[in-house]
């Protein structure tokens, strides 16, 4: 599978070869990892390390291509872990209609993100409200809650500009002939308010998942969105609808330097859970970052899992961190764990 | 604001264009508009170098800008880390563009107050709209040399209270009408924030400051370094450039 996904992204950045005339930047991020796990009766030593090479086109004003290779190896208590990915292999071509009308096209597996919130965002039809699993700790390394979700999608997508601050984009998901999506969403503003409105119909549950999204700023920043899932089951569509909403409040003390506070929640009607996911950040420098955040299921089985980190980039590319996570399901084994990290990007 | 519109300068790098011509201003307005006169200009590019440093380390991030007029902005980050993250001002608006996580954020309210890119400069001080004598009321208190340059002395205080930094003073070139030390103070008057412009070269016709060092004086041994390593003035640039598309392209 993976032979056949870097042959289709050689492909696609081949085949615009003799128009593209473009150079190639490289970056390369090379993250290491040591790990201690600890549960009742076992703790886990495991270290690996993860090899990312991007090579993104330029040169072209219109025509871009972007190829992303990720290679994961390490051990786990002796035993040999191997991983190899490409989250990205993409091309976007740009025209212009008319004087400055310019759509663009992406093919290849890329990342859309509809909708709006942070770890939680109901909204993002494509990817799902809320990232699969735990968040693992070497995910979390970064300082804020920015990076937590890098979900990519084969896909086929058009954008439309339609002013300065709005536009149409149109998508197809293509990564399974049973599996095939398609939707669009259009963007603007109402009133001051960045508002969303989108569709996508997934051919595997033969669903449809209208959804609506909003952001504006009352005292601190908010935002939220909402979606349903329609099917033919006879299921009222309101018994399958989820909620995302947050709030973001950031300040910046004179002596103590920048913090933030974040708060989300997701409420989902068809599991009757409810999870908050808050998330305190703090920078005494500009190349310091501390964090707080963690989730919350007050459901009938209390979960809580929260992290501690600290990320220090001390040269330019450099930065190494510390996180700590734990779990507390209700009614089941704690366990609890400690990544320390180090990441170079050149 | 002042400095706010400094930094601006120094960030978009459009900023300094001088109309050159030598001679001593009649009044402090006159001071400030040939200031303002000097900075906004029509268009410009420019490929910038800027170096975060502070007791825990240093960080360098190099970054294409362009800017037209006094209103629109549009900055992408170059550097391996940051790569095509970028930042879009107009008028009223202010959007940020995270490539990886294909992601829009609209910054609002307290969120403008946020470091770029964890350097001295926040986003509040890339807004623009106003320019300086619709929000200080100015005073010329003296000339002073910086740098071994001729300067006035020029103190700026807030015609309204939301404004990013209620008092100002800055030290303009006689000649260049550039601002080569400015100073910024809380309500309170506290310092908050300086500014030094150490090199400065006329490029096309205008002064600009080819290299600012700007620092949170309540940050211990804090500054940010902008220097600008190539710039175009007067360039055409398409209609659409300051707009979603562009940035999230």
């Amino acid at each position: 599978m993976v032979g056949v996904a870097v042959l289709v992204a050689a492909v696609l950045l081949a085949g615009f070869g003799p128009a593209v005339q473009a150079e190639v930047v490289s970056r390369v991020t090379i993250d290491a990892f040591n790990t201690v796990v600890h549960t009742p009766g076992e703790t886990l030593l495991a270290g690996f390390g993860r090899g990312e090479l991007d090579l993104q086109s330029t040169g072209n004003r219109d025509v871009r291509g972007r190829l992303q290779l990720r290679a994961t190896i390490g051990e786990v208590d002796g035993d040999a872990v191997a991983l190899f990915e490409v989250p990205r292999a993409e091309v976007r071509w740009r025209l212009t209609v008319g004087e400055s009308w310019t759509p663009r096209f992406t093919a290849g597996r890329s990342r859309l993100t509809w909708g709006e919130g942070q770890l939680y965002n109901a909204g993002d039809v494509i990817n799902g409200a809320r990232p699969e699993g735990d968040l693992n700790p070497e995910d979390q390394s970064a300082g804020s809650a920015d990076l937590l979700r890098d979900e990519t999608q084969w896909l086929l997508a058009g954008y439309f500009p339609l002013g300065r601050f709005s536009f149409v984009e149109l998508v197809a998901l293509t990564a399974d002939t049973d599996a095939i999506a398609a939707g669009g969403r259009i963007q603007g503003q109402l009133a001051g308010i960045k508002t969303e409105a989108g569709y996508l119909y997934r051919n595997a549950d033969t669903s449809h998942h209208p959804y609506l999204s909003a952001q504006g700023h009352l005292l601190l920043d908010w935002y939220g969105a909402a979606t349903l899932e329609i099917r033919d089951d006879g299921t009222p569509p309101l018994e399958r609808a989820t909620l995302s909403a947050g709030a973001l409040y950031t300040g910046n003390h004179p002596r103590l330097g920048g913090w933030s506070l974040r708060t989300e929640a997701l409420w989902s009607a068809e599991q009757e859970s409810l999870s908050l996911f808050p998330e305190v950040t703090w920078s005494p420098s500009q190349l310091l970052a501390l964090f707080a955040r963690g989730e919350i299921d007050p459901g009938s089985t209390v979960e809580v899992r929260p992290a501690l980190g600290i990320a220090w980039t001390p040269s330019t590319g450099l930065t190494l961190t510390l996180v700590g996570t734990a779990s507390f399901p209700e009614g089941e084994d704690e366990s609890a764990a400690v990544v320390a990290g180090i990441r170079y990007v050149f | 604001m002042k400095t706010k519109t400094t930094m601006r300068t120094a960030l978009w790098i459009a900023l300094t264009a001088a109309v050159t011509t030598p001679g001593w201003a009649q009044n402090v307005e006159d001071i400030v508009r040939r200031l303002e006169a000097n900075r906004i200009h029509g268009t410009s590019r420019a490929e910038s170098v800027m170096t975060v440093q502070d007791r825990f380390g240093s960080r360098e991030s190099t970054m294409i800008s362009y800017s037209r007029g006094q209103d629109e902005s549009l900055i992408e980050f170059t550097s391996a880390a940051e790569r095509g993250q970028k930042v879009l001002r107009t008028a009223n608006e202010i959007y940020l563009f995270y490539p990886d996580a294909a992601e829009l954020i609209r910054l609002q309210g307290a969120a403008l107050r946020e470091s770029m890119l964890g350097s001295d400069v926040s986003y509040e001080d890339l807004t623009g709209g106003r320019t300086l004598l619709d929000t200080y009321r100015v005073t010329l208190e003296g000339t002073e040399r910086v740098n071994g340059r001729a300067t006035w002395k020029v103190s700026f205080e807030a015609r309204r209270r939301n404004v990013a930094y209620p008092r100002q003073t800055m030290w303009i070139d006689q000649e260049w009408y550039v601002a080569l030390r400015a100073e910024q103070y809380a309500l309170n008057g506290r310092l908050l924030k300086e500014m030094t412009a150490d090199r400065v070269e006329q490029v096309e016709g205008l002064w600009i400051p080819m290299r600012m060092v700007i620092s949170d004086v309540l940050k211990r041994d804090s500054s940010t370094t902008i220097e600008i390593r190539n710039i175009q003035v007067g360039l055409p640039l398409r209609d659409d450039l300051f707009s979603l598309e562009e940035l999230s392209w």
